[in-house]
């Protein structure tokens, strides 16, 4: 169960928050009531799904809480699950009944008031769950419930008089005072006979709706202000109506109190419910509620808005219109979403991005003299060119120039200082808009696709400015730094064999060695792979033993091994790096990649073995040696996630690459593809828990449930070298997979967000996960101990920019660039680590680190000639031709090859003229003699081009009634010894016997074959067989290629 | 074939299509590679190339409305139990460029959007190409093995092969280690399906997206295996080309794709299909639905039910579809042949029995029917018209059948009684659903039959006796169930 709901939020996209309505954008969420603590606004809001189980499958569904908070009440923090239904003692377990809760402060805990359905038992009890630290968001939850409420939707009013008091929905509105301990209620509470339905019973407290026009009331929410006391509530106003907002005032916490009106009118779409709260923050009062935006035909899934609220000076609520621009300030250098609009006006609409998922958010549609206003902005750099995002096709949207468009933008002037950015349009055409942004340098945008099934890998460096000359220079530069230049950390040995070396540490790491692999097959250099390869081959793979087929993960520079024992990331990039050899360079050279990759798939998979412990605890030799079972693998079996090393019981978040994984699912052929899906999933799913919502950082190592290990053996417990390649490790899974696409754009821009608030050139490299300095600084090798702004962190914080949406990342692309990777002022220089990962962020910035897919290999259908002469096959098919390089010859369909068109094309065969260096002689190793694949194992132009066919056939005797049996892609003419003897002409696909000739006479000697195949777009090919007048083979000749 | 830079200026013209006029016949059926039909909750859905779909309470009205993510080309939709698994491709067929295509599959338990119980599973890749292969893994096709309840996959463009491979038809994702296998050279738009015995892969040939140039053509061939090969009528494997034409062109519209097969009844089944265009809609791609006919063991398109004056044929008896009265015997001498004619007398036709010859002598109200043999009189002439406004089913509206040249209309009598009424109403009774069989033969529904609830499925024309005819369920095994249509004219 708890699996399927997983599974299900991972899915949800999530588009970074900004300022407006909804403010959660990640998942449903409902009933909120917003709190400050700490100066920082939280939000506590139900937390809708669709439910997994009938029948509440049509109902309200919830089966936890998120914690949300913001500092600006623009971005805001989704802290993840602070109670889950399955935590609460005396809850029913599978009820999905966590509905509308409540949050307070006292004397530094946090009491979090939540409904729910208990164990035994009908209706609904409300519970209490304890926090210490916000900052851990985990809230434990009390054994029993609040003795003495039947009912939901509790509030506690925290009083000026120091007593607390708990509202709550329950046979009308009710009120009771709490004890100090906020966990019962208070002895002296007024007991009351309520009904409800035909029963009738004692109630502790009162009612506090008495006094209210009738009509059925929930969700009350009570709040003191200048000494009155506000109780405000849902209320079904008319019959068979819907919810509106109402309130009433007292001067008693605990009534009576008199209705004053409403807060906010029923929702126009019939949405029935509405629940709320208000808060003050910073001096303004808003109003936090619920509207079903992200669900429109099922309202029982419910999105958190909010809006600004004002007292009348005599303590009465204005009235609220809900709007879609909602609270906070919007920075106009990101994406400003003008769907969500301030006002709107001359027939202009909104209408979802996408109808089949309504996280993806709106986009505003403006007819000719259309305009939409999106106010409360801040514009920090006058100089901006303004950007338009025009949804498109398939959910390509384009992106342009507003003055390449009939659109015009007015940024007007507030008098608060901030602006309303008014959009026109001018034109006849109606224009879509998805968002638009007022920037210098062309807005990012993260893609909407991995490159694993696009094929396209972004330039950053490009799209930040840079040529692509100096790119791919910059680029070999950073490549020969590591394995070229004075400094490198690449040492070839022998002839064939070579390794990289962690010279600070003065090993060679499997670490190091994987990297190398992979950074030599992406720059296409077999020579440095096979050198690596045999080295890790040769030195660091167990032969046999527990640890058969995995890798020591450190040696000495001559191969002697410092470990036994593998560290599970090299393992990783060992097979990815390996099938990717094999996708590239095939596997019929020396090395068999794909069979090292299945070996190594193969050895990693749990295996029991015997450990031998000779000494005890103490050191000491034992009596008689310990025999311990165990299975190790390189996957723990329980979690499917990554060991630390192999029989861990933890895990380190840097080796979490889930698309390396996808990677093997396709290509390995292990037959575990479903296995390493999974995988995939799970560790995305851990990278949630792992990260610390509001900076972005984790720790170096940690539990499998992403929880801080705290041990006192290992340090792991920040985050320092092995965590900074997180952030490029999830660049790298959006950028193949494109697979946790909304989560993983919202950790781009927080990591970058904290590191940025610590200075873009200061920040160090090693920070609790909170954001703190570590009590503990770890030292590089034998260097001093030191905070650093390491160029490693550097460069993985700058490869996060490929998740970002935000002008910021523009200065961590340019900070990378520019930065020369040298030795610090105390004289530290890490060429291996620092400089494999600024490698590895160069590679991903510029669009070089991919998923390298299977070449295919010209030899599958074309190999030089062997011998002087061959015959026809069985059916007769010509195999042996000379084919021309092909000639160019532009088009862009085959529907224009008409009779007279390829008439005109090549009216006449040419001729081969023997050494002529453009024809190259082929056996066909299939019947069509695949024109394409000559042209890309060629590496020439593929479409749009002429190939030119001969072939010379000797008979021993002439051979009348011949008919050429021929199919083509596209259209084709045929001769033979100089005449035309077939044409296939229109749109021609490969049809075995598509066309014959008429007969014809094959001479006794030589009969020249001669053929032009056109092709437009497609994949180029012919088949050509000799039949006689029955139809049957003529296989009786001989066919050349050397007259 | 130029798929790359014509399907996005195909899509860009659908979507002003949106806009206009709806068409008089059959609503707004504007799609390029439509899914298999599939029925949910009493509608037929069906999901194009782009994003959106087509939907019909009839199956002769569509218009747009379902919703489908992931946009890309050529979905396909199967039912499984009680789900709906989708595949579809978000990439390849060389959008972005490459062909780096996916397939991906994923369920929902509706295609109603507008229930609460409309939601798509995470969509799981089963099967993929790299930009080079010889293969570009879009244009999704499914069946569900009749025979065993496994579950296959067709897919591919023209660019380099078709390949199937084995799902699972539980979870939807690739068998564990299933191998990709090719299975026909130059196609596109694939579909598999089986019958009695032999499995059929449906391709699509020629061009797409070039409008009333687009040469698109179905093609199949069969298999006694799912794996192939599948060889044509020809002998041909469709790995070298072969293909048997199943729907090219009709008049006035060109570019048969995207093959799909529904099975209505034992012995009827229509196809699904889109003309890259259509003369008579602007030259939009349209979705088109087709008896589909077996002849011999081979798929073979049928067109349309033509409005026209015909005599009813019963296929029992060969006997025609009459009005219960007098025969009236036409009053011309009866001719001597060969022998004492005189020679040189010039031949001149004889005039036909005209309606107000014989009319005169019919009561005014309802009269019935019987069968009677075949003379092409007035009470045998039948006119046949179509009645757009009253609906359809898939692959024809509603027709009302009348006697030529009056208003007297066909009507189902209570009792499943037949009748005819002196003058057609628009009533459900009087209304026609004429659906050819597989076999070429027609069966022939009211709409209602008195005394029954809503509209019938079940009761046909129906031969009782060689000159009875009554309403009868419809059986395919049975000659009585079945008619023919002969043209009244030369």
């Amino acid at each position: 169960m708890k699996k399927s709901l997983l599974a299900c939020a991972l899915s949800i996209a999530f588009a970074t928050s900004y300022a407006q309505n909804p403010i959660i954008g990640n998942q449903f969420s409902a009933d909120p009531t917003a709190r400050v603590f700490n100066g920082r606004m939280y939000v506590f809001p139900s937390h809708d799904i669709i439910s997994p189980v009938e029948p509440e499958r049509k109902w309200f569904s919830m089966a936890d809480y998120h914690m949300f908070s913001s500092a600006d009440l623009t971005n805001w923090t989704d802290h993840g699950v602070i109670l889950s239904q399955e935590d609460v003692p005396w809850g029913n377990p599978t009820a999905y009944s966590m509905w509308a809760p409540d949050c307070v402060e006292k004397d530094g805990k946090y009491y979090f008031f939540f409904p729910n359905a208990p164990k035994d038992g009908r209706g609904f009890g409300v519970g209490v769950a304890i926090c210490d630290n916000l900052s851990t968001g985990k809230f434990v939850p009390q054994k029993e419930n609040i003795k003495g409420i039947s009912g939901i939707d509790p509030c506690v009013l925290q009083a000026s008089d120091g007593n607390n008091y708990i509202f709550w929905g329950g046979g009308g509105l009710r009120v009771a005072k709490l004890k100090d301990n906020l966990l019962e209620l208070a002895d002296d509470n007024p007991v009351e006979t309520i009904k409800m339905g035909n029963r009738e019973m004692k109630s502790i407290g009162v009612s506090c709706d008495k006094t209210l026009p009738k009509g059925f009331k929930e969700g009350p929410f009570a709040f003191e202000r200048n000494g009155k006391f506000y109780l405000t509530y849902p209320w079904v106003r008319e019959d068979n109506g819907t919810e509106c907002l109402a309130y009433a005032m007292s001067d008693n916490p605990m009534g009576p109190y008199e209705y004053k009106g409403i807060i906010m009118k029923e929702h126009e779409n019939k949405c029935w419910t509405n629940h709320h709260s208000l808060v003050q923050y910073k001096d303004q009062w808003y109003l936090f509620y619920h509207h079903n935006d992200y669900s429109p035909n099922f309202d029982k899934n419910r999105a958190v808005c909010a809006d600004s609220l004002f007292f009348n000076p005599d303590g009465t609520i204005q009235e609220v219109i809900p709007t879609k621009r909602g609270i906070g300030i919007t920075d106009a250098s990101g994406h400003v979403q003008m769907d969500r609009y301030s006002r709107i006006g001359g027939g202009a609409t909104i209408a979802y991005n996408d109808t089949t998922n309504c996280f993806l958010g709106w986009k505003v549609i403006l007819p000719e003299g259309g305009w939409v206003s999106y106010g409360n902005v801040s514009i920090k750099n006058d100089k901006y060119t303004t950007w338009v995002s025009m949804p498109g096709m398939w959910g390509r949207s384009q992106m342009k120039e507003i003055k390449e468009t009939t659109l015009k933008l007015e940024a007007k002037k507030q008098p608060n200082g901030l602006y309303e950015l008014i959009l026109s349009n001018t034109g006849k055409q109606r224009v879509e808009v998805d968002w638009i942004s007022l920037t210098d340098r062309k807005p990012l945008v993260p893609a909407t696709n991995g490159g694993m099934s696009s094929g396209n890998y972004r330039n950053l460096f490009v799209e930040a400015g840079y040529s692509k000359e100096t790119v791919d220079k910059k680029l070999q530069e950073v490549f020969n730094d590591v394995f070229v230049g004075k400094n490198k950390c690449y040492f070839e040995v022998g002839k064939d064999m070579g390794y990289i070396s962690d010279i600070k540490n003065n090993d060679v790491r499997t670490e190091g060695m994987s990297y190398g692999l992979m950074i030599a097959v992406q720059f296409d250099r077999k020579d440095i792979f096979d050198r690596l390869w045999r080295w890790s081959k040769k030195y660091m793979q167990m032969e046999d033993g527990p640890n058969k087929g995995y890798f020591r993960w450190s040696c000495k520079r001559d191969g002697t091994a410092n470990a036994h024992g593998p560290a599970s990331d090299g393992e990783l990039y060992f097979i990815t790096s390996l099938i990717f050899a094999s996708n590239r360079w095939g596997n019929n050279g020396e090395i068999n990649y794909l069979k090292e990759a299945q070996y190594i798939l193969d050895c990693i998979q749990p295996r029991e073995s015997e450990m031998k412990i000779t000494r005890g605890r103490d050191g000491k030799p034992l009596d008689e040696p310990m025999v311990i079972k165990r299975t190790a693998s390189l996957i723990d079996p329980a979690t499917g996630l990554i060991t630390f090393v192999p029989g861990a019981n933890y895990t380190d978040p840097s080796y979490h690459l889930p698309a390396f994984y996808e990677v093997w699912a396709r290509y390995a052929e292990d037959g575990r593809s479903e296995y390493w899906r999974d995988c995939a999933k799970k560790s995305r799913e851990y990278l949630h828990k792992s990260i610390n919502p509001v900076t972005g950082l984790n720790p170096d190592y940690n539990n499998y449930d992403g929880s801080l290990m705290k041990s006192r053996f290992v340090i792991g417990d920040a985050f320092r070298y092995d965590s900074w390649r997180v952030p490029m490790n999830i660049a790298l899974d959006y950028s193949w997979s494109c697979a946790d696409r909304a989560w993983q754009q919202s950790y781009g821009e927080t990591i970058q967000n904290f590191l940025y608030s610590q200075g873009i050139n200061d920040f160090v490299d090693q920070y609790n996960v909170d954001g703190t300095k570590p009590e503990r600084i770890l030292k590089a090798g034998n260097y001093p101990e030191k905070l650093r702004h390491s160029i490693g962190l550097v460069a993985t914080s700058a490869a996060a920019s490929l998740l970002c949406s935000h002008s910021k990342s523009y200065e961590f692309i340019d900070q990378l660039w520019n930065m020369p990777h040298k030795p610090d002022a105390d004289g530290f220089f890490d060429a291996y680590y620092d400089g494999l990962l600024r490698l590895f962020a160069f590679m991903h910035l510029s669009g070089n680190y991919r998923v390298i897919e299977r070449q295919t290999q010209l030899a599958d259908y074309l190999r030089p000639v062997e011998g002087e002469y061959a015959t026809p096959d069985k059916e007769g098919f010509v195999l042996r031709w000379l084919l021309r390089d092909p000639i160019i010859k532009p088009n862009n369909t085959n529907t224009v090859f008409v009779d007279s068109y390829i008439n005109e094309t090549f009216p006449s065969p040419i001729t081969y003229k023997k050494n002529d260096k453009a024809w190259h002689a082929f056996d066909s190793q299939r019947y069509n003699v695949k024109l394409y694949r000559f042209a890309t194992g060629t590496k020439q132009q593929r479409y749009g081009v002429i190939f030119w066919a001969t072939t010379t056939i000797e008979c021993e005797e002439d051979i009348p009634n011949v008919r050429f049996a021929i199919g083509s892609n596209s259209a084709s003419k045929w001769w033979l010894n100089g005449e035309e003897a077939a044409i296939l002409s229109g749109d021609r696909r490969m049809v075995r016997d598509d066309v014959v000739s008429k007969p014809v006479t094959l001479k006794k000697g030589t009969n020249v074959i001669t053929g032009a195949v056109i092709n437009g777009p497609g994949m180029s090919d012919f088949c050509f067989r000799l039949i006689d007048e029955k139809g049957n083979p003529v296989t009786n000749c001989k066919i050349t290629t050397n007259k | 074939m130029k798929r790359i830079s014509n399907i996005f200026s195909t899509i860009a013209l659908s979507s002003l299509f949106f806009s206009q006029t709806a068409f008089a016949q059959s609503g707004q059926p504007w799609i390029h590679d439509p899914a298999t039909l599939a029925e949910c909750d009493g509608k037929w859905y069906t999901f194009g190339t782009g994003g959106g779909g087509l939907v019909s309470e009839d199956g002769w009205h569509w218009h747009s409305g379902p919703v489908r993510p992931g946009g890309g080309a050529a979905p396909d939709v199967l039912k499984i139990g009680d789900r709906y698994l989708v595949a579809y491709s978000a990439t390849g067929g060389g959008l972005g460029g490459g062909h780096n295509g996916r397939v991906l599959t994923m369920w929902n338990q509706t295609l109603d959007p507008q229930s609460p119980l409309f939601k798509y599973s995470d969509a799981i890749e089963v099967a993929f190409s790299d930009g080079d292969e010889d293969n570009d893994a879009i244009d999704a096709g499914l069946l569900l093995d009749p025979t065993n309840g496994s579950l296959w996959l067709s897919y591919g463009t023209y660019f380099g092969n078709i390949r199937i491979v084995e799902l699972d038809p539980k979870t939807g994702a690739r068998k564990a280690g299933n191998k990709a296998k090719d299975v026909a050279i130059d196609c596109e738009a694939s579909d598999l399906i089986y019958r009695d015995g032999y499995y059929y892969l449906l391709g699509t040939h020629g061009t797409c997206c070039d409008g009333v140039n687009s040469t698109y053509n179905i093609v199949c061939g069969r298999s006694k295996k799912v794996t192939g090969p599948y060889i044509d009528n020809m002998g041909r494997d469709m790995l070298q080309g072969g293909g048997k034409m199943v729907k090219g062109a009709e008049f006035r519209a060109v570019g048969a794709g995207h093959f799909g097969r529904t099975i209505i009844d034992e012995g009827v089944e229509v196809m699904s299909f889109h003309w890259e265009a259509d003369y008579d809609q602007s030259g939009r791609s349209v979705l088109a639905v087709r008896p589909l006919l077996w002849k011999e063991g081979w798929p073979v398109g049928g067109e349309q039910f033509r409005e026209g004056t015909y005599a009813i044929i019963s296929e029992r008896r060969g006997y025609s579809l009459e009005l219960a009265v007098d025969f009236i015997r036409q009053n011309y001498a009866r001719q001597r042949g060969g022998w004492g004619a005189n020679q040189d007398e010039p031949v001149k036709p004889v005039p036909l029995q005209t309606l107000s010859e014989v009319s005169g002598s019919w009561p005014a109200g309802n009269i019935d029917v019987r069968v009677g043999d075949y003379m092409f009189r007035p009470h045998q002439q039948w006119q046949i018209t179509a009645v757009p406004e009253a609906g359809g089913y898939l692959s024809s509206p509603y027709f009302k059948i009348t006697i030529n040249g009056s208003e007297r209309a066909l009507a189902a009598g209570e009792g499943n009684a037949l009748t005819t009424v002196a003058s057609f109403t628009g009533a459900d009774e009087q209304l026609w659903r004429i659906e050819q069989l597989t076999d070429g033969t027609f069966r022939i529904m009211p709409k209602h039959i008195p005394g029954t609830e809503g509209i019938n499925t079940k009761y046909v024309l129906y031969s009782m006796a060689d000159s009875t005819p009554i309403l009868a369920p419809y059986d395919f095994k049975s000659d009585n169930s079945k008619w023919n249509f002969a043209k009244l004219e030369k």
